[in-house]
């Protein structure tokens, strides 16, 4: 049976706009898209995690992916700009693949970069594959930034034992790329996620040839000390995924 | 009735052995050997032996189950013997034999002993597979057997040894065993590759295919050799009874829909009770489980009765192929696993449940029984519902007519191209223009242009994208003498990694925590599973525990309703020669008055309330349902073809505000259903439906995201998903279709969405088939408008939630999870 849509009879109305997720984190509301960005409109700030960019360029010798990638994360987080009011951009971390290809970056792919921070404070967090930026990046490059009493880093402290401690005041953190498969009623379907508890969010990579990793892994499931928020992005949507059930490996 | 069974090893008299013209090919060694067997040599096998003797490549199309296996070993084994003798033994491999499964080559491997073992011949004989062992693989490249038995993905790793050459260049003799099952599918396109390599490194062989039969033969040979006019085709016509008969309920009513076939377990039960020994047909592995589990509830007389399917533990299958060749089982229920394979012991009745879907198929499901001399087959067809009723009787009509189903026309996939170059470059520095013209050799690629497949060699040297600053990033570089070369040896350790065709599923072992493997389980259907659910798997119900170390872990259960695992690619749609001859059946009334009486009244209501199908025109029926509008269309091409006809009509009818809301296909016909009345279907039916509309649909459809992973993954843009290894919580997937919308957006004349859009076209999609339909009966529609449904419809509609949903309704899907979860909620 193929259906063309969903049940019928379904009043589309009474439920909420899937384009964009309302969620409260910290006591801060945050809105979240299906590209993997995440707007915080009280101080207009919008947070992207893990451009990668130039990673099909900095793949080794052996593979031969399609070099597109950084032009169309670039017009994915233009896209992402224009949405809503943004006065004030962070990166969070991994904006890169690679130092040598942050420095190397062409003519064509600057400006377009220099363009998107026109009027605009861009923070560059600083990730575990680009440490260092080239200084012809406009804005301002830092280990972690904060949104109140949020904290925003690249990834969790690694020094700190417990991996389920998160800061008091809350934290958001990019890193692990959280992806999610589900359980529907015919087949599966994956792709990247949002996962959150009172303390924790993970951000999802925001780059087009990221790739990610399971939210039921070890690596991801021993940061929250809480069952975890999933909401699950697939084209334009978000879908709250709220029975644990639906996921697989 | 003339009886003889020319090509059959069988038992038979002394005086006719003596009478055959043997005695100058067949040692005298052999002739005992035979004699003491009570064997008879057939003068195929005589022809085979002096042909080889020649060097000439041969086709032999023995009749199925036959001992063609034997038949095509004997002229190797008789040279070695002889070069044995004469203490002129090298340590070079004579016979290289392919077979297109791994089961294949370890049963021939097993079989082959016995001759060896008996006669005292000094011959070795090995397998070398993917389960092959380092160490062995090792000293089979140093010191190779007489005879290696093997796969075609082995056989393209060993051609990429850079001393390739040397290893074959003494070789024989090259038996291609099924040779009939890889032509058409990309493991064939890279076995017909490597073929063209093996004849530059081994030139003084003779190439041995080994097929069922089929219409065309000719179009085989072209594998055998670049010149098919020099291949032997050896194809001893069997004069022998095929005894067909269409099962009849006496009291059941033949169901409408389904495969189960259930309503004639009790009478399939009696036949096999009648019988000695059965062999039960069935389409699919679901299929083959739930009527396993159907007789055994039936079983009060305590019959063996044996499971036989593809994903079942290799030892199961083993135990059940020999209790049956001992003649200790009353009947196996079967998949295709036993279309191939070795030869069985005395079966004295084929059931086909369900409909076969060719006419060869079913001419080789029936080989399997009556091997005695002057017995004939006797085959019973068991349709599961009244569609397949006419099915069946179509197949009979054209087996008796000797109308076999035709191999299609078709061109290699360019995926497959890709990887062979590669391996060519991992063997060794090449020429583009000499390699060029050794592609064109095999078959499938011998209209292959050379700006495909220089943008084939751009791909796999360079990628192929239009972007400057990509040159650095070479896999294969020219250099100033003209020959291409790798540029790292880690090309060649991906490639090796990465090599074959088949990415589509991925399987996980199934076990009990303590016991042996079940078989193998598709990950598709595991992910379905929740603990504790219950499903039937190898013939019994059993429990889901965990996974553990990429293994199912199961436990025996007692439950009412186990689910059934799902399988794909178990569905075969109906050959274009069967859906014509079903046409014929319907349109000429003369045949109803032997079809089964239900399936008569059945044809005649349709015939006086709406119209019958014909051969002349396409049968298009609206009615009204409750709310809403039906559109039925009687194509019969075949489930796959009517999915796209699907997707496409309904595209079409969404533009021209039908409103259209779902869509159902099988193998005749598909049925829309919309909230308007489609009042003039006719134009909906035009050709032109297959330009603009079809590329719009097909780029935006997962179907060709799909066939884009396979594509990208065989030419080696990404990495293979090895079964069995576990992801490291570091790994990182790329999904391939992320690459698929950028590369398409970027670059949408790139050679590997070419390759994809060509793949899509012949696979899932049939668009050939559609087209021939379209094409065939444009202006050509009869459109019956009715007060309601017609007799056909009502099988189709009754599918109507038995098939699965297609991926393209994930969204659809996704809202009802978010709004079912939502409902509860409110509900609580």
């Amino acid at each position: 049976m193929n259906l063309l849509t969903p049940k019928a009879g379904l009043n589309l109305a009474s439920n909420r706009d899937l384009d964009k997720a309302e969620i409260t984190f910290c006591n801060q509301l945050f809105w979240l898209y299906a590209d993997g960005s995440c707007y915080h409109s009280n101080s207009q700030t919008l947070i992207v995690a893990d451009l990668h960019l130039e990673k099909a360029c900095s793949q080794s010798s052996a593979t031969l992916l399609p070099g597109y990638d950084t032009i169309e994360t670039l017009e994915l987080l233009g896209s992402a700009l224009n949405r809503n009011p943004v006065s004030h951009c962070i990166l969070l971390g991994d904006s890169f693949h690679t130092i040598t290809a942050a420095h190397s970056l062409a003519e064509t792919y600057k400006k377009q970069l220099q363009q998107l921070t026109v009027g605009r404070e861009f923070t560059w967090v600083l990730g575990n594959h680009d440490p260092l930026l080239p200084d012809f990046l406009n804005g301002t490059q830092s280990l972690s930034s904060s949104i109140g009493k949020i904290e925003l880093r690249h990834q969790i402290d690694q020094n700190e034992p417990n991996t389920m401690l998160a800061p008091p005041g809350g934290q958001i953190i990019a890193h692990y790329h959280p992806k999610a498969k589900l359980r529907l009623r015919a087949g599966t379907a994956s792709g990247k996620c949002f996962i959150f508890d009172t303390y924790r969010m993970i951000l999802p990579a925001f780059g087009v040839f990221t790739g990610g990793l399971n939210i039921r892994d070890k690596t991801i499931s021993s940061l929250f000390s809480q069952p975890p928020e999933i909401y699950f992005c697939h084209r334009t949507k978000l879908y709250h995924i709220r029975d644990v059930a639906n996921l697989c490996r | 009735m003339k009886s003889q069974n020319l090509g059959v090893i069988t038992k038979m008299s002394k005086t006719e052995s003596e009478n055959s013209p043997d005695s100058s090919y067949l040692p005298t060694q052999f002739q005992d050997w035979f004699a003491s067997k009570g064997w008879g040599v057939y003068p195929y096998q005589l022809s085979l032996i002096s042909h080889l003797k020649e060097g000439n490549s041969c086709l032999l199309i023995p009749p199925t189950g036959s001992g063609k296996t034997l038949s095509g070993f004997l002229p190797s084994l008789i040279e070695l013997s002889k070069q044995a003798s004469e203490n002129r033994t090298e340590p070079f491999l004579h016979t290289l034999y392919i077979s297109p499964l791994k089961a294949l080559a370890v049963d021939v491997h097993r079989n082959l002993q016995t001759p060896i073992a008996e006669m005292g011949l000094e011959i070795s004989c090995e397998t070398r597979t993917g389960d092959t062992g380092q160490t062995k693989r090792n000293r089979q490249k140093t010191a190779p057997p007489n005879i290696l038995l093997t796969t075609p993905e082995s056989v393209e790793l060993m051609l990429a040894w850079p001393e390739a050459a040397f290893y074959f260049s003494k070789l024989s003799a090259v038996i291609i065993d099924e040779i009939h099952t890889v032509i058409g599918n990309k493991r064939g396109d890279l076995l017909s590759l490597s073929l063209a390599s093996l004849r530059v490194c081994a030139p003084n062989a003779a190439f041995v295919g080994l097929s069922a039969t089929v219409a065309n033969p000719s179009q085989l040979a072209c594998w055998l050799s670049p010149n098919p006019d020099l291949v032997a085709i050896i194809n001893p016509k069997i004069d022998k009874k095929i005894d067909i008969e269409i099962y009849h309920p006496n009291k059941n009513d033949i169901p409408f829909a389904g495969h189960s076939a259930n309503y004639a377990v009790g009478d399939i039960y009696q036949m096999i009770s009648a019988h000695k020994t059965s062999l039960i047909f069935v389409n699919t592995r679901a299929q083959a489980e739930l009527l396993f589990q159907s007789l055994w509830r039936e079983n009060k007389d305590n019959l063996h009765i044996g499971l036989h399917h593809g994903s079942l533990d290799a030892s199961q299958r083993r135990n059940v192929e020999k209790a049956m060749a001992e003649g200790v089982l009353d009947a196996v229920v079967a998949t295709s696993s036993l279309d191939l394979g070795i030869d069985w012991a005395d079966i004295d009745l084929v059931i086909q449940v369900g409909a076969a879907k060719g006419a060869s198929r079913l001419i080789q499901r029936i080989g399997r029984s009556g091997h005695r001399l002057g017995v004939p087959s006797k085959a019973i067809i068991v349709p599961a519902n009244r569609f397949e009723v006419i099915e069946a009787f179509a197949a009979r009509l054209n087996v008796s007519q000797g109308r076999l189903d035709r191999l299609e026309e078709y061109s290699g996939s360019l995926d497959v191209l890709a990887q062979y170059i590669v391996g060519r470059a991992v063997a060794g520095p090449f020429n583009a223009d000499a390699l060029y013209q050794q592609i064109c050799t095999a078959p499938p690629y011998s209209s292959l242009e050379r700006d495909i497949f220089n943008q084939v060699l751009e791909f796999v040297s360079t990628g192929g994208y239009a972007l400057e600053h990509y040159e650095q990033f070479r896999r294969i570089v020219k250099g100033i003498d003209g020959l291409y070369r790798l540029t790292s040896r880690r090309v060649a350790t991906r490639w090796r990694m990465n090599i074959g065709t088949i990415v589509e599923t991925t399987t996980l072992k199934i076990r009990f925590a303590r016991g042996p493997a079940l078989g193998e389980i598709e990950e598709y259907f595991v992910q379905s599973l929740r603990v504790g659910d219950s499903f039937v798997f190898a013939g019994r119900i059993v429990a889901f525990v965990e996974i553990r170390k990429m293994q199912v872990i199961v436990e025996p259960t007692i439950a009412k309703e186990p689910k059934v695992p799902t399988y794909t690619g178990g569905r075969l749609p109906l050959t274009a020669d069967m859906s014509e001859t079903v046409r014929h059946i319907l349109q000429s009334t003369d045949i109803h008055p032997s079809l089964p009486e239900p399936v008569r009244e059945w044809l005649e209501i349709q015939q006086i309330y709406s119209k019958l199908p014909d051969t002349d025109s396409l049968l298009v029926e609206t009615f009204q349902r409750g709310e809403q509008h039906y559109l039925v269309a009687y194509g019969f091409e075949g489930r796959n073809a009517h999915q796209t006809l699907g997707m496409l009509l309904t595209r079409r009818m969404e533009r021209t505000s039908l409103k259209p809301l779902g869509f159902v296909a099988t193998d005749y016909a598909i049925a829309i259903w919309s909230l308007e009345k489609a009042n003039q279907p006719a134009p909906l039916f035009n050709p032109d439906i297959l330009g603009d509309e079809l590329e719009e649909w097909m780029a935006e459809s997962t179907m060709l995201k799909r066939s884009f992973r396979q594509v990208a993954t065989i030419s080696g843009l990404i990495d293979k998903n090895i079964p069995g290894t576990e992801k490291t919580g570091k790994q990182v997937t790329i999904n391939s279709d992320l690459i698929y919308d950028v590369l398409r957006k970027y670059q949408p004349d790139h050679i590997l969405l070419e390759a994809t859009r060509q793949d899509s076209a012949r696979g899932l999609t049939d668009i050939r088939r559609l087209s021939d339909l379209l094409i065939r009966f444009e202006n050509k529609i009869t459109h019956v408008d009715l007060p309601r449904i017609s007799a056909l419809a009502i099988p189709l509609l009754l599918e109507v939630g038995r098939e699965s949903v297609m991926s393209s309704a994930v969204e659809a899907m996704l809202e009802e999870l978010e709004y079912d979860l939502i409902n509860e909620i409110k509900e609580i």
